[in-house]
């Protein structure tokens, strides 16, 4: 085929027509951009309005400087990204307000939370009250970015967001896999993002603001990549050269957190693998059967096993070679986290019963 | 005239998007527990499908045939992330209670069905008044069992209480499953019905003609 040939053929007809629609598109959309960009003054005020309405709000942000209604790039207290456990905090404000004569002093934080479904994260405003540098609970929180949470519908219409005020007193934690009843049900995957950005949010403003230091209990610690350390029931102890782990699990992509308890003995050979919570929402088995699996499959295992199942490092993620009677086909997610727990439980045992091993 | 009023009655009434082809299901049962989400989703549907129809209309004969569905993705999704950008500047509320239902749109068969079983074929004035009908079709029905969930699932229309008593399987995907079949089976009771009475009729009609005829 000649050059003009091929101008003149149906391909370039295609490719040119193709063309011409993503370009016209893509110009459309990009003007479109300059005039309906919602700025980041109008996204603190929508926050503002909501969390605050009706209230009469002073909002400071760098250096102490006042923030009116009318500025579009607000500068707040974060200028990069901050990452607190679970969430990334993009944002935050100083704000106060009177009530029942008494000044009152919140922080506003725009926190991103992470384990939402399908490995998702949730960016919400929290609003957290402060009085002589000590988090005395949330005032609200107000979701601002679903990001592709198909189920928010849910959750918007939930008294999830109203309760979470109510659970967080005093600046505690909230364990988001420990609860049910607390959970949307139907969306609690979402509803876990959306946990973690409070906690996030509560991790920032005591470390970053009041400069608390909180102090890494996972340091020296081998395999943390599926190991929530920031949920606040990841836990170990030891008693009797017995290191009994409480470990909530990160979520692995459509497989949700697990909640397990790991007894590792001397050798660090596993005596118990419990799972106390199922984290599996579409897989194959149910809780009570997949607990009778790993019971059978994993006491007596040291870290040799898990690092032959699933690589040295944890770095076989699929099933490919896992055996038949190691692996439950149509729950590989699950089994990967249960697996990964295995090996942070096994091969940490020395550091984590002192060395007494 | 005639033309119109039956691409009009068409996409409203006799071939209904939502009650009679049954399309565009996922967004239905995701959004009929309120009635303004319902409402908020319809609207932005039928801003959605008047302007790809008319675009794909008109470019009709410039667009090949065997790339005119990418292309028609194309146009579809460039005006769903228009609608999106509107929304979030104008009307945030309604954007956050539609969440990912918005961008989803792109895959709504609704409107790529009209745009290839319709736009690509009419004029397009007709193709605009398709997309009109279809849209005001899909809007009635969702709006429709939007108010019946919210009614007996939460006690309340378009976000003002009505009643203490609810129902709250009304307000949950099986509850909106529901209402959705049994809204079918109505619509398509009534429709029927009113088919067979025409046909009835225009026999009639025919048969007094053909007697008249003979006589």
């Amino acid at each position: 085929m000649s050059v003009k040939q091929f101008f003149k053929s149906n391909a370039f007809k295609c490719i040119a027509a193709l063309l011409c629609v993503l370009l016209a598109s893509g110009i459309f959309l990009t003007i479109a951009y300059g005039f309906l960009e919602v700025t980041a003054g109008e996204r603190l005020q929508r926050a503002i309005g909501k969390i605050y309405a009706g209230m009469e709000v002073s909002v400071y942000g760098k250096d102490d400087v006042l923030i009116t209604a009318e500025v579009t790039d607000p500068k707040g207290l974060v200028s990069e990204t901050v990452t607190c456990g679970n969430a990334e905090i993009n944002d935050a404000y100083k704000i106060i307000y009177t009530e029942n004569g008494k000044e009152i002093l919140n922080y506003l934080i725009s926190s991103k939370g992470s384990g939402g479904w399908s490995s998702g994260a949730v960016t919400c405003w929290v609003a957290v009250i402060s009085e002589n540098n000590v988090i005395k609970g949330i005032k609200s929180v107000n979701v601002s970015d679903w990001g592709n949470q198909t189920l928010s519908s849910d959750i918007n219409g939930s008294s999830l967001l109203e309760n979470i005020a109510e659970k967080y007193k005093d600046g505690i934690y909230y364990d988001p896999n420990g609860d049910d009843n607390f959970l949307v049900s139907g969306a609690t995957m979402s509803s876990t993002a959306i946990c973690n950005a409070v906690n996030g949010a509560i991790t920032f403003v005591k470390t970053q603001i009041f400069g608390e230091t909180e102090t890494d209990k996972f340091s020296g610690l081998k395999y943390l990549e599926y190991i929530d350390t920031a949920n606040p029931s990841t836990s170990y102890s030891c008693e009797n050269g017995i290191v009994t782990y409480n470990i909530v699990t990160k979520p692995n992509k459509r497989a949700g957190a697990f909640t397990l308890e790991i007894k590792v003995g001397a050798g660090g050979i596993i005596t118990e693998f419990i799972i106390i919570k199922y984290g599996s929402t579409d897989g194959a088995l149910d809780k009570d059967e997949y607990n009778a699996l790993v019971k059978t499959d994993y006491a007596g295992k040291d870290a040799s096993y898990f690092k032959k199942v699933i690589g040295e490092n944890g770095e076989i993620k699929d099933n490919s070679n896992f055996e038949s009677n190691e692996i439950q086909s149509g729950a590989t997610l699950s089994n990967y986290l249960c697996l990964y727990a295995g090996l942070f439980a096994t091969a940490n045992y020395e550091v984590c019963s002192g060395g007494n091993a | 005239m005639n033309k119109y009023k039956k691409i009009t009655l068409d996409g409203l009434i006799f071939q209904n998007p939502t009650f009679m082809l049954v399309l565009g299901t996922c967004p239905t049962l995701a959004l009929i527990k309120s009635a303004s989400s319902a409402l908020g989703m319809g609207l932005t549907v039928i801003m959605v499908l008047t302007l790809s129809n008319v675009i794909i209309s008109a470019l009709r004969k410039v667009i090949p045939s065997s790339v005119r569905i990418p292309c028609y993705i194309v146009i579809i999704a460039t005006l769903v992330t228009f609608a999106r950008m509107l929304l979030e500047k104008y009307l945030p509320d309604l954007y956050e209670s539609l969440g990912a239902f918005l961008a989803l749109i792109v895959v709504n068969c609704i409107i790529l069905g009209r745009a290839e079983a319709f736009a690509s074929k009419h004029t397009v004035a007709e193709s605009a008044i398709d997309g009109l009908a279809n849209g005001l079709g899909f809007t009635f029905a969702l709006t429709l069992m939007g108010i019946i969930c919210e009614f007996l699932g939460k006690g309340s229309l378009f976000g003002f209480k009505i009643m203490s008593f609810k129902i709250e399987m009304f307000a949950t995907s099986a509850g909106t499953f529901l209402v959705y079949g049994l809204c079918i089976a109505v619509f398509v009771y009534i429709i029927d019905g009113f088919t067979r009475a025409r046909r009835v009729k225009a026999n009639k009609l025919a048969r007094e003609n053909l007697l008249k005829e003979g006589a």
